[in-house]
């Protein structure tokens, strides 16, 4: 009995050692990729998951998620964080194999060369079906195109919408602004007044370069044309007298760097945010809210927000196809199904919008409708590598006139100067 | 016919795109002189003319080119130019006869050194954003109108010089290239008056919630069309819809970033300090300058810093002087006077890095939180291949 159990022992102890011997032969010939994000908590679970699901369905292929979080926690940004590591990488030729860019980003790292083109995979044979891209929401693949070649793929996206307190536009006898006229009225309605102490403001907003960027679009103003800034337009400065307006002459809006929590604590009836905000606000406001489109001007265009993936040029042959291969996947029919219901961003696809799945969410909540209606108005922030910057010199002017420092035509005016100067360093590209 | 060429240099435009990395490239080994400084280009040959990349070259001689794609339409200084344009990696390139008879600007072919000299008047030897401009700079002779056919046209002499050329010039001619970084900071001081005073809020304190000001007494009272107290005095002239805003030509950087606009005034006492002078320093890679330094208690009204902390507010520009692009330009500390280091707080400061091309800038502001004790020393710039490249703070 004995004698013939060693022996077995000693067998299977040998075909384990002779298998551990193939493992690393196996190991080698699996592809393994790194995909740099910056989704964290329930997102970055989602994330997870799908990223699971890929590697179970392609056995050649392993791919790692590598979440980058800022160091800061309080300050800090996480896709800042991202870019800075990104970028880094790419000087030490160390870059991930995978990353989320902002269209901006791509501006910059195509034009070194550092990421390679999606295109080369489209309509090839093994590679995406040209269906697949024409499937894509049509603003989501004008946005990854570049000089008509299709070079990143959607993937978290969300566009700007009008959050409201239902319960105070109720007792104010009052339906979402259509108009940017109705909308600083319906604000002056909705503040609520204690003698000089205001209790309720018609709106907390933070001035930032997204709030700006709502009345100019709607308005026919841009942010960059062609190579130039030009956001100190007469609508420029029309739009940051409106909010200035309402801040300081109707007191009816309350500039705050906490608007959000403005909102979720009724001191303010209405929040201007992405669609990605809906399921923080399912969980936590305490009040009836809705939904809205924003108002328009004398157009609708809507900003829209949230990243693509970029695959890196240091990658060649199977490696560079894999890669290919997985953005494809995060972008298919199913994942962005599954990215979609699980965590509030848009589906990219028609197909998905239309499908029964995200149907049925509308039907169940009728306020992810709107994001969808919001989606035909959608627009691009500018692609000019300077973007990142400008962003920053924005949000200071932004400031700078809310908090009276200085007029909106001041601040535009040198923070015009300030984008030139920097598109002219940095961009490196003509229109 | 019009609309076939049109999209052929849609298509040649596209097709510079598909091999990025050929952008930076040398075409041929001729060098490139606006009035006297080196420019890391270098023109491509088509047919026996040079052709200079647009955007670089509107840089130095601070003029501004534009194309339109669909008109096939060039403009320098919004006048109409006659040419035609080559895409080539990406980039716009003209004819270099073009962008002189468009700007004003003569050109020269120095036959000797394998060079060709721009001059233009008025213009600066680099953009006007450059922070340590200097007047001095040598301008060569300023000439209004083109001077002569530009020789540029391809000859024995330049094919020779193109193929044997080693990159920098044998003799030194009197309008030999400048190193920039023997340009002291000092000179700055000249067009830079720094007033602490300039900016700051003339408003009370805020709510604690917010931004949103106790209105002004001016206009409390009766609202008057306008909400912004010194819009009366605001003289500045209506623009013309769309019309460019009006480029200061002497602009340099510390008037680009002026103290305050952000911040709250700092503890009493330090107001008063003397002025800040603007420094710069360089390792051969960068050239960081330092325009100013700030110590406030408060960043846009709202973020202050932890108990017995304060923020130090650091303005400074970053110029690529090598020549080749950066991409990582490194990240900035600060030291103190025990060499206790920080770094900045970056949801509060405006300090993006951007890829640098040769002669690029880069500028913006870092905040640092840093004891109350602290007195800030240096900014520190740690690079990729370079060593630490320290300016002084006080």
């Amino acid at each position: 009995m004995k004698n013939k159990f060693f022996p077995s022992i000693a067998t299977i102890a040998l075909a384990l050692f002779m298998l551990a011997g193939f493992m690393p032969a196996f190991a080698q010939d699996k592809i393994e990729l790194k995909f740099w994000h910056a989704m964290g908590s329930h997102r970055g679970k989602v994330l997870d998951e799908l990223i699971k699901k890929f590697n179970d369905t392609h056995p050649g292929i392993h791919v790692t998620g590598v979440q980058i979080e800022s160091r800061d926690k309080t300050m800090g940004n996480d896709y800042h964080a991202l870019y800075k590591e990104i970028l880094e990488n790419i000087a030490k030729k160390t870059p991930p194999d995978i990353a989320q860019v902002y269209e901006n980003w791509a501006s910059q790292w195509i034009d070194i060369g550092a990421i390679a083109p999606i295109q080369d995979y489209i309509g090839k044979p093994g590679g995406i079906p040209q269906s697949e891209i024409d499937d894509i929401v049509p603003v989501f693949r004008e946005a990854n195109t570049y000089e008509g070649k299709v070079w990143t793929l959607p993937f978290n996206k969300s566009i700007y919408v009008l959050y409201y307190n239902k319960d105070a536009f109720k007792s104010a006898g009052l339906e979402p602004p259509k108009t940017w006229d109705e909308f600083s009225k319906a604000a002056a309605k909705l503040t609520k007044r204690n003698g000089d102490n205001i209790t309720r403001y018609g709106i907390a907003f933070m001035p930032s370069v997204d709030l700006f960027g709502h009345y100019l679009y709607a308005n026919g103003g841009d942010f960059v044309q062609g190579n130039k800034a030009v956001f100190n337009s007469n609508i420029g400065i029309k739009n940051l007298e409106f909010w200035v307006n309402m801040v300081h002459k109707d007191r009816s809006a309350l500039a705050s760097f906490k608007d959000r929590d403005e909102f979720l604590s009724q001191k303010s009836a209405m929040f201007i945010d992405t669609t990605s905000r809906m399921p923080n606000f399912i969980e936590k406001a305490k009040f009836n809210w809705g939904v809205a489109l924003l108002p328009k001007g004398t157009t609708r265009r809507y900003q829209f927000a949230g990243t693509n993936l970029a695959i890196f040029s240091h990658l060649s042959g199977e490696k560079r196809k894999a890669a290919a291969e997985f953005v494809r996947f995060l972008c298919s029919k199913e994942a962005t199904t599954t990215w979609a219901l699980k965590t509030g961003y848009l589906p990219v696809r028609t197909s998905v919008i239309n499908g029964a799945e995200y149907q049925a969410q509308i039907k169940k909540d009728s306020r992810y409708q709107v994001g969808i209606d919001a989606l035909k108005y959608a627009v691009v922030q500018p692609k000019v590598a300077a973007w990142e910057m400008i962003r920053g010199i924005i949000d200071d002017a932004m400031f700078e006139a809310i908090s009276l420092r200085k007029t909106p035509q001041k601040a535009l005016d040198r923070a015009v100067e300030l984008a030139n100067h920097l598109i002219r360093n940095i961009s490196g590209m003509l229109p | 016919m019009k609309k076939t060429t049109a999209i052929l240099l849609l298509i040649a435009f596209a097709a510079g795109l598909i091999c990025p990395a050929a952008v930076f490239a040398q075409q041929s080994s001729v060098k490139v002189y606006v009035n006297g400084m080196k420019l890391d280009i270098y023109p491509r040959m088509e047919e026996g003319t040079a052709y200079l990349p647009a955007q670089t070259l509107a840089q130095s001689l601070g003029i501004t080119i534009s194309w339109d794609a669909a008109t096939r339409i060039v403009k320098i200084n919004n006048n109409v130019v006659s040419t035609t344009p080559l895409m080539a990696d990406g980039k716009l390139y003209l004819p270099v006869e073009s962008i002189a008879s468009g700007s004003g600007a003569s050109v020269e072919w120095d036959g000797s050194s394998g060079a060709i000299r721009i001059s233009k008047s008025g213009s600066s030897s680099s953009v006007a954003i450059q922070p340590v401009e200097t007047p001095s700079a040598p301008v060569a002779k300023s000439t209004p109108t083109v001077k002569s056919t530009p020789t540029v046209k391809a000859s024995p002499t330049y094919n020779h010089v193109a193929a044997s050329g080693t990159g920098k010039p044998a003799v030194k001619t009197p309008d030999a290239p400048v190193d920039p970084t023997l340009i002291k900071a000092p000179d700055v001081s000249v067009t830079y008056q720094p007033s602490p005073t300039l900016d700051k809020p003339s408003t009370g304190k805020n709510p604690p919630s917010g931004l949103s000001h106790k209105p002004p007494a001016s206009y409390s009272g009766q609202p008057s069309k306008s909400a912004y107290p010194d819009a009366q005095k605001n003289d500045s002239p209506i623009r013309p819809k769309d019309a460019p805003p009006a480029m200061p030509s002497n602009l340099s950087l510390p008037s680009l970033y002026t103290t305050g606009d952000i911040s709250s005034p700092g503890p009493a006492g330090l107001a008063s300090s003397s002025p800040f002078v603007p420094r710069s320093e360089s390792n051969g890679v960068f050239r960081v300058s330092v325009t100013n330094v700030e110590v406030v208690d408060s960043i846009k009204d709202y973020y202050k810093p932890k108990p017995g902390y304060k923020f130090v507010i650091v303005y400074l520009s970053q110029q690529n002087i090598s020549e080749e692009v950066q991409i990582y330009t490194g990240r900035f500390s600060m030291l103190d006077q025990d060499n206790r280091s920080y770094d900045y707080i970056e949801g509060l400061s405006n300090y993006w890095l951007v890829i640098l091309r040769p002669s690029g800038i880069n500028f913006g502001y870092l905040v640092f939180e840093v004891p109350s004790d602290a007195k800030p020393m240096s900014a520190v710039l740690h690079g990729l291949n370079q060593s630490p490249l320290t300016v002084g703070l006080r």
